[in-house]
């Protein structure tokens, strides 16, 4: 009886020893996971550094019937920016996020005014550039539900957005030539809900997004008294689809809707009769793909605009570059 | 029924082709500074790209700089390229190429103010659209087989059929007359232009590759192209019945320039799947002529030279990313375009034996 209980117990054993275990990752390797594999939160003690750097022209948009056409007369603009953050794992459930944006854009407009009758022409002028920092965000990130690798996360998150970036027209030329801010002038609450879901070598993730923005007086044109200005609210749904290449690479699929109401001045949409803000809304198709070397992290994509109303028709590129500490 | 049967014959097709060969894995060893510039015997190489040209500026008959943003005329260019490589032999290539484009081209508005103060009269608006495909270019590669890896050199022919139209559509323009409450006559000029040439043109060049110690590639290649023929085209005038266009087209001939183009570039392998390339570029197209004005006046000569960085990475065996910025850096005669090109390059080896499981 003896010899056949040993006889158990050795089998026994030998078949938890064999069995699975949950792996037991590195420092290192969780340092090195790619955009599929990572945690929704980055773990305690962890630093992420990187930069975001956009571009876009803004030559079509979408108009209140949905199709693609050029913008009003022969405006035109271009805009890109250069982001910097900072995220930090305060725990492996809490993550805080520091995002600093510096902003470039130039929106060129011309018109001629001829009055036959005097022999007069005018030629009309709109040319204003935007540089400068943008508004500072902060953001608390917390995992609700926390994820691993057979179950999803669920993550919220609330961002401020602090208005450091100047919120009036500056260097003013003339009423057509002057520098457009860089910052909306106005605290600005964003909450947010991210469900993710890792099945390697996939991942999935749907979200929203909710802007609401506290207003503030600024000046909406040169030579203007300020006026009670505050940004329409925002909503945002969306999900992405991503999948590894190989170990190092992984393709990004994001869907969103963006939905924006319609800025207010002084509780009008109206800013002057030829500069109306409206509801607007887009569907973004924002394919890319993120190459992981080590604790490098590359990213490129860009943002398709699909459909629209008011919205910017033209496409946006991101590249970003991450790295963890 | 038919449809699910050719979707399955299609998606068949694809996971034949698709499976792994035995020549696989020439690729997956090869970095970008490996590899010849023909093509492996059997090779199937599918090119694809975008690009968004930012015409911001242009360079005038001295070599100036000129702003277009400042003129109110300035553009993007949205340029999608499409290219289909097949390697017959180790030492010969074929391809067939063809771009599609689309630009469209705005001007100041003109408020015309005849009678009153209060509201313009007349809003003259001119608009000018581009797209369509370029000609589909045929050519070959032919590499001088040297016993050393060191050199390569090869000479390409080749041939662009005008295979799409080069004539201009109707125009559209429109007059929408004044309301009570919309007090202006509002004139729409809205002309189409297409990107083809019009013309059967020849193309003929040869590129060089050396491969230095350190990892480092250099390769230059130099294209001629000139026309075979005339072209034919039209120009529209209209005529105003009331409130409607009357259109009228009337057909001119043109000569296309003789191009001379030229590349250089410098490859070096940052790590095995990710290289760095810096490129100096240039093209120059002289001679040519047309009619359009009723009189044969000589096309201008133009000038440009364009300066590019980017890299390529090696997803797999059979995926090859590339970027490109490229910034103009001198011209004449010339827009300007600064550019982004984002590239995916497809690999395989269709009729090799399939790798069986």
């Amino acid at each position: 009886m003896k010899r056949i209980f040993a006889c158990l117990i050795f089998s026994l054993i030998a078949y938890f020893s064999f069995s699975q275990e949950e792996d037991k990752l590195l420092v290192s390797e969780i340092k090195q996971s790619t955009v599929i594999t990572e945690p929704a939160t980055l773990n305690r003690g962890f630093f992420k550094i990187g930069s975001e750097f956009t571009y876009a022209v803004e030559d079509r948009e979408f108009s209140e019937s949905h199709k693609r056409d050029y913008s009003t007369g022969n405006g035109w603009g271009r805009s890109s920016s250069v982001n910097l953050y900072l995220f930090y794992g305060l725990t492996n459930r809490i993550e805080l996020c520091l995002y600093v944006p510096y902003k470039f854009r130039s929106i060129h407009y011309s018109y001629i005014d001829e009055f036959p009758i005097i022999g007069t022409s005018i030629l009309t002028k709109w040319k204003t550039q935007g540089n400068g920092i943008g508004d500072i965000q902060f953001t608390i990130r917390y995992q609700i539900i926390e994820g691993s690798k057979t179950r999803p996360s669920l993550t919220a998150s609330l961002t401020t957005s602090f208005p450091t970036g100047e919120k009036n027209p500056t260097n003013i030329t003339d009423q057509f030539i002057y520098d457009h801010p860089s910052g909306s002038g106005e605290i600005l609450l964003v909450p947010e809900f991210t469900y993710r879901k890792v099945a390697y070598p996939y991942s999935y993730s749907f979200w929203s997004y909710f802007q609401y923005g506290f207003g503030c007086e600024k000046k909406m044109l040169p030579y203007e008294d300020p006026i009670h200005f505050r940004s329409g609210s925002r909503l945002i749904l969306g999900g992405n689809f991503n999948f590894l290449l190989n170990d190092w690479i992984a393709v990004q699929n994001d869907l969103i809707y963006d939905n924006k109401q319609a800025d207010t001045y002084k509780g009008s949409t109206m800013i002057t009769s030829f500069m109306p803000s409206n509801d607007s809304w887009a569907i973004i198709y924002t394919p890319g793909i993120s190459f992981q070397f080590k604790k490098i992290r590359l990213a490129q994509g860009v943002s398709i605009p699909l459909t629209g109303k008011f919205w910017i028709a033209d496409p946006q590129y991101r590249i970003m570059l991450q790295y963890i500490l | 029924m038919r449809f699910p049967i050719l979707l399955a014959w299609i998606l068949a097709t694809g996971l034949t082709l698709n499976a792994q060969t035995l020549r696989d894995s020439i690729l997956v060893n090869e970095r970008k500074i490996d590899r010849p510039l023909t093509l492996h015997k059997g090779q199937l190489q599918f090119n694809t790209g975008y690009e968004i040209s930012v015409i911001s500026k242009e360079y005038n008959n001295t070599g100036s700089s000129i702003s277009l943003a400042d003129k109110g005329i300035a553009s993007i260019l949205h340029k999608y390229y499409f290219e289909l490589n097949y390697g017959l032999l180790d030492y010969i290539q074929t391809l067939v190429a063809i771009n599609y484009a689309r630009r469209g081209q705005r001007h100041e508005t003109l408020y015309l103010w005849t009678t009153s103060y209060e509201a313009p009269d007349y809003e003259v608006t001119c608009f000018e659209e581009y797209t369509g495909f370029e000609d589909i270019y045929l050519g070959g590669v032919f590499k001088i087989p040297f016993e050393t890896d060191r050199i390569e050199i090869t000479l390409s022919p080749g041939i662009s059929l005008p295979l799409f139209s080069n004539k201009p559509d109707k125009p559209e323009n429109s007059i929408v007359l004044p309301t009570e409450e919309h007090p202006t006559t509002d004139i729409l000029y809205h002309n189409h232009q297409r990107m083809g040439n019009g013309s059967l043109a020849v193309k003929a060049g040869t590129s060089f590759l050396l491969r230095l110690p350190w990892n480092i590639n250099v390769s230059a290649r130099v294209n001629y192209s000139g026309p075979i023929s005339e072209s034919k085209s039209i120009r529209w005038v209209h005529q105003l019945d009331g409130s409607d266009f009357i259109y009228d087209d009337i057909p001119y001939n043109y000569l296309l320039g003789n191009t001379w183009d030229y590349k250089a570039d410098l490859t070096f392998p940052v790590i095995s799947w990710f290289s760095a390339i810096i490129s100096w570029s240039g093209r120059h197209t002289s001679e040519g002529w047309s009619e359009k004005t009723g009189y044969r006046i000589k096309n201008p000569d133009v000038r440009l030279s364009v300066l590019s960085a980017g890299y390529e990475i090696i997803a797999s065996g059979r995926l090859w990313i590339n970027e490109y910025v490229n910034i103009p850096i001198s011209g004449k005669n010339q827009l300007a375009p600064f550019s982004i090109y984002l590239g995916v390059c497809y690999n395989l080896f269709p009729f090799e034996k399939r790798i069986k499981y």
